[in-house]
C-alpha cells in the first residue's frame, strides 16, 4: 500500500460529485452542439430548444456522469497504451479499504454493487409507486379532478416506464450481482467494470426519464407507440434516451452474467450442481442480451425520426406504426420474463430452506425456466391480436402463448413437490413465497384469457390486461423481491428487520394488493380501457374500491420501507449469522462477506438443498486427505 | 396417520364442491361482453368456457398449496421417504407435463376453431371497393369507422357515403366495420357488440358482427392516442329496428346534402393529416 | 450427488476465465449484435415489401455512390486479412517479428474504413425528411455500422498501443476475439451493401 493516494484515487473518492458536475457540463455541451450545429438545419422550432439539442445533451450528460465517476479512466488508459492497473489499483477499485464511502463511488466489488442496486431500485420503485397513488386518486371520480389530461398521461407514462426500468433489474440487480459470484464460487464477475457500468447507467436513465416533466411530459405511456411519439413534444426525448440507457444496461448486464456464469464457475461445479437461482439469472441474461438490441434498434429509429425527421413509423412518409409495434414487442415480451424468471429462481432457491427438504425436481425446474425463456421469443404478436396485422398468424401466436403455461406450470410442480410432506416453517419470507404462488396463479390464469384470440377481442387493452400484468409483475416479482429482502438482508448488511412486525405488514400488503387488482380485473371485464382519465359513470364504485385499496396498498408498502429504514439503518438490529439455517454457500461464508469472498475457493460442491443429510453446498474445510492424492 | 387421511379427504371434498359450485355459478352468471351480437355471444361463450376450465384447476392448485402448507403442519407425514423420492419423481413430472400439455393443446385447438368459424375480424382488408347494398340480412352492410384525435366519425358507403358523428346500426343485420384512422393509432371498441379493432392510418381493419339487441351503447377508444384519449368515447351509439334505421339514414342524408360535395369521396383509407413531428 | 469435484482438483485460489472468457463474451456480444442487425433487416424488408403510400423509394432518390461504397468495403476486408495474419502470428509457437507491422496495417485499414464510410454517408444525396423509408433505413443502418466499426476500431487501437508500447503483449485470445468481431461486422457490411445497392 502506498502511503499517498494517487490523484486518480482521490478523484475517485469524489466520484459521485464529479459525476454530477460532468453530467451538467455534458448536457450544456451537447445541448449547445445539438441546438446550434444540427438543430438549425431543420425546422424544429420549439420554445424550450430542439430535439437534437435535448437528445445530444442527454447523451453527453450520461457520458459526463460516467466520466466523472471514473469510467473513462481505464479505457482511455488502454487507448494510450498505459500499463494495466496494478493489483493494488484493482484492490482499491474493489473497495478493499472498506468503509461507507465506497458505496458512493464506482467500485468493482459485486457486493457493493448489489447493495447500490438495492437502494437505487427501492428509491425509484417508491417514486414510481407515488405516481400510482396519484393515478388512483385521480380515478376516484369519472372525470378529471386533481390532474389535467396532459399531467395525467405524463403520470401514467412515468409510473409505467419507471417501473419497467426498475423491474428489469429489481432482482438480478441486487441479488444477482451480490450472490451469483458467491454461489458459483468466484471472487468477481467476468467484467467487474462493466458490472459497475450497468448499475451506474440506472440513475441517469431514471433521472432523465423523470426530467420529462420539465419538457412537457409525454403522452404515449411506456409503449411509446408511434406516430403518436412523433407528434409529442420534447418530453418524448427523455423517454427515448432513458429507454436507450436501460436497454444498454439490460444488454450489458446480460452479457456479463452469461460470461461469468458460463466461464467463471468454481472447477467443482458443473452446470448440474448450479443453484437454481443462478440458472434463473442465466436464462434471464440470455433474454436480456438477445432481446434488448431490438429495443435499441426501435429507439434509434424513433430518435432519428425526431431529429432527422425520418418517417419509419409515419404512414404518410412510407412508414408503418406496425414496425414500431413489432420491434417494441419483440423486446417487450421477453422483457416481462426478464422480470419474472429471476423471481421463479429466488422462490425455488428459498423454498427448500423453509420446507427443510431438498428441492424436488431440480432438473425439470431448470427445464421449465429455459422453456419459458425460449418460448418468450415467439409470442410477441399476441400484443397485436386486434391490430389487424397478419390475422392468419394469430393461431400460431395463440398456440405459442398458451404453450408458456406448460413450463410455468412446471415451476408450480417443483414447488408443490418441495412442499409435499414438508413441515413448512412459516417464517416471514415464506409468507411472501406463499403470496407469490397465489398472485402468480391469478396472473397466469388471467393470461389464459388474453392468449385466446376470441376472448382477447373483448379484454384486449382493457383494465383486465392492466390487472393481469400487475399480478405478474407486482404480485410475483415485487412480492418475491420483498421476501428476498427479508431473507437476504441479514447476509447483505448483517442486520435484520423485525420479522414479527413484518407479518402484519405482509398481510396488509397482500390483502390490499388483491383488493386493488381484483377490483381492476372486474373493471376491465366490464369494459374500461387502460390509460383513460375519464370513464363511464357505472364503473365508479369498482374504481373507488380499487383506489381505496390502492391507497392502503401504498401505505402498506411505505410501512415496509419504514420498517426497513428504522430497523436496518437506524436501530441496526443485529442479525444471526444464518437465521434461516440455510445450507447455501452464501450463508457459509462469513458476514460481512470478505472483500474477495473466499480465503480459498471451494472445489467440492453439491446442490445446496441437501436438507435430508444436512450437508452444506460447498466444502470449506481443510482438504480431505483422500482427495489430496487425486 | 388417521388424522392425515381425514384431512386429505376434507381438502378433496372442499375442492370438488368448490369446483362444481363455481362452475355452476359461472354458467348461470352474466358473462361479459353479453349477448348483444353474435360476436359478443361467441366471445362470452369462449370466456365462459375458459373460466369453467380455469376455475377447478385454479382451485385445485390452491387446495394443493393449502394442503401442503397447513395440513402437513397439523398432521405431519410419518412415512419415511427415500432420498431419491425427495428429489423428484419422473412419473409424476411426466404426468403433470402431459396433463398441462393436453389442457393447453385443447385450448389452442378450441381457440383456433372458434377463430376459423367466427372469423371475428380485426384483419386488414385488401379489397379496395366498398361492398354493394346488402340484399339480405346475411350479407354484410359496410360501415366505416374513422378515428382521429379525438373522436370517431362514421360513413355509410351504401347510402351515398354520408358521414355522421353518431353510430346507428340496424338490428339483426350483419355489419362489416371498416376501421381506419386519420392520424395516430386508435382502437375502436364497441364493448356490447364485442367489436375491437385498431385504427391505423392508411390501414383498413375489418371486423364483422351482427347486432342482435336494440339499445343505446357506449363506444370508446382503447388505444392510447394522446391528450384526450380518455374522452374519446360516445354514449349514443345505437342499435335500432330496420325501419328506425331507414328513417335515421333519411334524416342524415338530408342533413349531409349541403356538405356532400366538400366531402372526400368514400375510400377504405384516407391520406392522413400531417402527423410529422412539429405540428 | 458425489462429494468429489469432477475435475479432481483439490485446491485453487481463483477462477481465472482469462482468454476463454474474452473470446466467449465476444461471441455473446456478436449474438446480441445479430438481434440488432436482424431488427434493422426486418425493418428494411418490412418497409420495402409494404411500400406504404408508394413512399419506399420515390423516384428521384438514388442509391449510395457505387465506387465509394465498394471502397468502403475494401478497407474492412484488408483489415480482416491483416487481423487474420496477426492472429496467426501471435498464436504460433514462436513470436513473429511481423506482428507489429501487421497490427499497424490493421489499424490503418480501420482508420481508412471509418474515414471512407463517413465520406460515403456525406455522399448520400437525399434529404431524410422527404426521401422515403429506403433512404431512412439505409442511412440508419450505415450509421449503426459506422458506430460499430468505430467501436471495434478503438478496441484495436488499444491493443496496438498496448503491444507497441510493450505494456500489454497481445494475447492469442485477444487477437482471436478482435479478428472475429471485425470479420463479423465486415460480413454484415457486405450484406448491407448488397441490400442497399440492389434491393432498392
Amino acid at each position: 500500500m502506498s502511503t499517498r493516494p494517487t490523484l486518480a484515487r482521490r478523484l475517485n473518492e469524489w466520484g459521485l460529485l464529479l459525476g454530477v458536475i460532468g453530467a451538467v457540463i455534458g448536457f450544456i455541451i451537447g445541448f449547445a452542439i445539438g441546438t446550434i450545429a444540427i438543430g438549425n438545419s431543420f425546422n424544429t422550432d420549439h420554445s424550450l430548444g430542439s430535439d437534437p439539442g435535448i437528445l445530444l445533451g442527454y447523451a453527453l450528460s450520461a457520458l459526463g456522469f460516467l466520466a466523472g465517476l471514473g469510467f473513462l479512466n481505464y479505457p482511455i488508459g488502454r487507448l494510450l497504451g498505459a500499463k494495466r492497473p496494478s493489483e493494488e489499483d484493482n484492490a482499491y477499485m474493489h473497495g478493499e479499504a472498506g468503509g461507507l464511502r465506497r458505496y458512493f463511488r464506482m467500485t468493482t466489488d459485486h457486493k457493493v454493487i448489489g447493495l447500490q442496486y438495492l437502494v437505487m431500485i427501492l428509491a425509484f420503485l417508491f417514486i414510481g409507486g407515488l405516481g400510482a397513488m396519484f393515478i388512483r386518486t385521480e380515478l376516484l371520480t369519472p372525470s378529471p379532478t386533481i390532474a389535467n389530461a396532459q399531467s395525467y398521461l405524463t403520470l401514467v407514462g412515468l409510473h409505467s416506464t419507471l417501473m419497467i426500468f426498475m423491474a428489469s433489474a429489481a432482482i438480478i440487480g441486487p441479488f444477482g450481482n451480490y450472490f451469483v459470484p458467491i454461489m458459483i464460487g468466484t471472487r468477481n464477475m467476468a467484467f467487474p467494470r462493466l458490472e459497475a457500468l450497468t448499475f451506474w447507467l440506472l440513475p441517469p436513465a431514471g433521472l432523465i426519464l423523470l426530467s420529462t416533466v420539465f419538457l412537457g411530459g409525454f403522452t404515449t405511456g411506456w409503449t411509446g407507440y408511434a406516430p403518436l411519439a412523433d407528434q409529442n413534444v420534447l418530453g418524448m426525448d427523455a423517454y427515448l434516451m432513458g429507454f436507450a440507457l436501460i436497454g444498454l444496461s439490460i444488454g450489458l448486464s446480460g452479457l456479463n452474467m452469461i460470461a461469468t456464469i458460463l466461464t467463471k464457475r468454481a472447477p467443482g461445479m458443473p452446470l448440474s450442481r448450479m443453484p437454481i437461482f443462478v440458472w434463473s439469472v442465466l436464462v434471464t441474461s440470455f433474454l436480456g442480451a438477445l432481446a434488448s438490441p431490438a429495443l435499441i434498434a426501435a429507439v434509434l429509429m424513433e430518435m432519428f425520426s425526431r431529429t432527422y425527421q425520418t418517417t419509419f413509423f409515419v404512414p404518410a412518409g412510407g412508414g408503418s406504426p406496425y414496425l414500431w409495434e413489432n420491434l417494441f414487442w419483440f423486446f417487450g415480451h421477453p422483457e416481462v420474463y426478464i422480470f419474472v424468471i429471476p423471481a421463479f429462481g429466488l422462490i425455488m432457491e428459498m423454498l427448500p430452506v423453509f420446507t427443510r427438504k431438498p428441492l424436488w425436481g431440480y432438473r425439470v425446474g431448470v427445464g421449465g425456466m429455459v422453456g419459458v425463456g425460449v418460448l418468450s421469443f415467439v409470442v410477441w404478436q399476441h400484443h397485436l391480436f386486434v391490430s389487424g396485422l397478419a390475422p392468419s398468424l394469430r393461431p400460431f401466436y395463440m398456440f405459442s402463448t398458451e404453450m408458456i403455461s406448460v413450463p410455468t406450470g412446471i415451476i408450480y410442480l417443483v414447488s408443490l413437490g418441495t412442499l409435499w410432506r414438508a413441515r413448512t416453517r412459516f417464517s416471514t419470507p415464506m409468507l411472501f413465497i406463499f403470496a407469490f404462488f397465489f398472485n402468480f396463479l391469478i396472473g397466469g390464469f388471467t393470461g389464459v384469457f388474453l392468449s385466446d384470440v376470441p376472448s382477447d377481442f373483448s379484454l384486449h387493452a382493457s383494465y383486465f390486461v392492466q390487472a393481469h400484468f400487475h399480478y405478474t409483475i407486482m404480485g410475483a416479482e415485487v412480492f418475491a423481491l420483498m421476501g428476498a429482502i427479508v431473507y437476504y438482508l441479514p447476509k447483505m448488511t448483517g442486520r435484520t428487520m423485525d420479522i414479527k412486525l413484518l407479518r402484519y405488514q405482509f398481510w396488509a400488503v397482500f390483502l390490499t394488493f388483491n383488493g386493488t387488482f381484483l377490483s381492476l380485473i372486474a373493471v376491465g371485464i366490464l369494459g374500461m380501457p387502460r390509460r383513460v382519465i375519464s370513464y363511464a359513470a357505472y364503473l365508479q364504485p369498482l374504481n373507488d374500491s380499487a383506489s381505496i385499496f390502492a391507497l392502503a396498498l401504498g401505505l402498506s408498502m411505505a410501512l415496509f420501507l419504514g420498517i426497513l429504514i428504522w430497523e436496518v439503518v437506524i436501530k441496526q438490529r443485529v442479525a444471526a449469522a444464518n437465521p434461516w439455517e440455510s445450507l447455501g454457500v452464501e450463508w457459509q461464508v462469513p458476514t460481512p462477506v470478505p472483500t474477495f469472498n473466499f480465503d480459498r475457493v471451494p472445489v467440492s460442491w453439491s446442490l445446496p438443498y441437501d436438507y435430508d443429510t444436512g450437508k452444506p453446498a460447498a466444502d470449506f474445510g481443510p482438504v480431505a486427505p483422500a482427495l489430496t492424492g487425486a | 396417520m388417521r388424522n392425515r387421511a381425514t384431512a386429505i379427504r376434507i381438502v378433496l371434498i372442499v375442492w370438488i364442491v368448490a369446483s362444481i359450485a363455481g362452475d355452476v355459478a359461472l354458467a348461470f352468471g352474466p358473462i361479459p361482453p353479453g349477448q348483444a351480437s353474435d360476436l359478443a355471444s361467441s366471445e362470452s361463450l369462449t370466456i365462459l368456457l375458459l373460466a369453467e376450465i380455469a376455475w377447478p384447476v385454479f382451485a385445485g392448485v390452491l387446495a394443493a398449496l393449502f394442503f401442503t402448507l397447513v395440513v402437513n403442519r397439523l398432521a405431519p407425514p410419518t412415512a419415511v421417504v427415500s432420498p431419491e423420492a425427495l428429489r423428484g419423481n419422473t412419473r409424476v413430472q411426466t404426468a403433470w407435463i402431459a396433463a398441462t400439455l393436453v389442457i393447453v393443446l385443447s385450448l389452442a385447438v378450441y381457440g383456433t376453431v372458434a377463430l376459423a368459424i367466427d372469423q371475428p375480424g380485426a384483419g386488414i382488408s385488401t379489397v379496395s371497393a366498398a361492398l354493394p347494398m346488402p340484399t339480405s340480412t346475411d350479407q354484410p352492410l359496410e360501415v366505416q369507422v374513422i378515428a382521429q384525435q379525438w373522436w370517431f366519425t362514421y360513413r355509410y358507403p351504401t347510402y351515398g357515403g354520408i358521414e355522421t358523428s353518431q353510430l346507428v346500426l340496424p338490428v339483426n343485420q350483419k355489419i362489416q366495420f371498416h376501421i381506419t384512422s386519420l392520424d395516430v393509432t386508435h382502437s375502436f371498441w364497441f364493448y356490447a357488440l364485442g367489436v375491437k379493432g385498431d385504427a391505423v392510418p392508411l390501414n383498413d381493419n375489418v371486423v364483422t358482427a351482427t347486432p342482435t339487441q336494440t339499445g343505446t351503447y357506449r363506444v370508446q377508444c382503447s388505444e392510447l392516442c394522446g391528450l384526450w384519449h380518455g374522452n374519446m368515447s360516445d354514449n349514443t351509439a345505437m342499435v335500432v329496428s330496420p325501419s328506425d334505421f331507414a328513417t335515421w339514414i333519411q334524416q342524415q342524408t338530408t342533413l349531409d346534402a349541403p356538405i356532400m360535395k366538400f366531402l372526400v369521396p368514400y375510400s377504405h383509407t384516407y391520406e392522413p393529416s400531417p402527423t410529422i413531428y412539429g405540428t | 450427488m458425489s462429494d468429489v469435484s469432477p475435475t479432481g482438483l483439490t485446491a485453487i485460489d481463483e477462477v481465472e476465465g482469462g482468454g476463454h472468457t474474452l473470446v466467449f463474451s465476444s461471441r455473446v456480444a456478436m449474438a446480441a449484435n445479430t438481434t440488432l442487425q436482424l431488427s434493422l433487416l426486418f425493418a428494411f424488408l418490412y418497409l420495402r415489401a409494404n411500400n406504404f403510400g408508394g413512399m419506399w423509394h420515390p423516384s428521384g432518390i438514388g442509391t449510395p455512390p457505387q465506387v465509394l461504397a465498394l471502397i468502403s468495403l475494401a478497407f474492412p476486408v484488408i483489415g480482416v486479412l491483416a487481423l487474420w495474419a496477426v492472429w496467426n502470428a501471435v498464436s504460433g509457437s514462436r513470436e513473429s517479428s511481423a506482428v507489429n507491422g501487421l497490427l499497424w496495417l490493421a489499424l490503418l485499414a480501420a482508420v481508412l474504413t471509418g474515414a471512407v464510410r463517413i465520406l460515403l454517408m456525406y455522399q448520400f444525396n437525399w434529404e431524410l425528411d422527404s426521401a422515403g423509408t429506403y433512404a431512412d433505413i439505409s442511412t440508419l443502418w450505415y450509421a449503426v455500422l459506422l458506430g460499430e466499426f468505430i467501436g471495434v476500431g478503438l478496441w484495436l487501437l488499444s491493443l496496438v498501443m498496448g503491444h507497441v508500447r510493450g505494456t500489454d503483449r497481445l494475447s492469442p485470445a485477444h487477437a482471436r476475439a478482435i479478428l472475429e468481431q471485425w470479420t463479423y461486422i465486415t460480413g454484415v457490411s457486405i450484406a448491407v451493401y448488397l441490400l442497399v445497392q440492389y434491393a432498392t
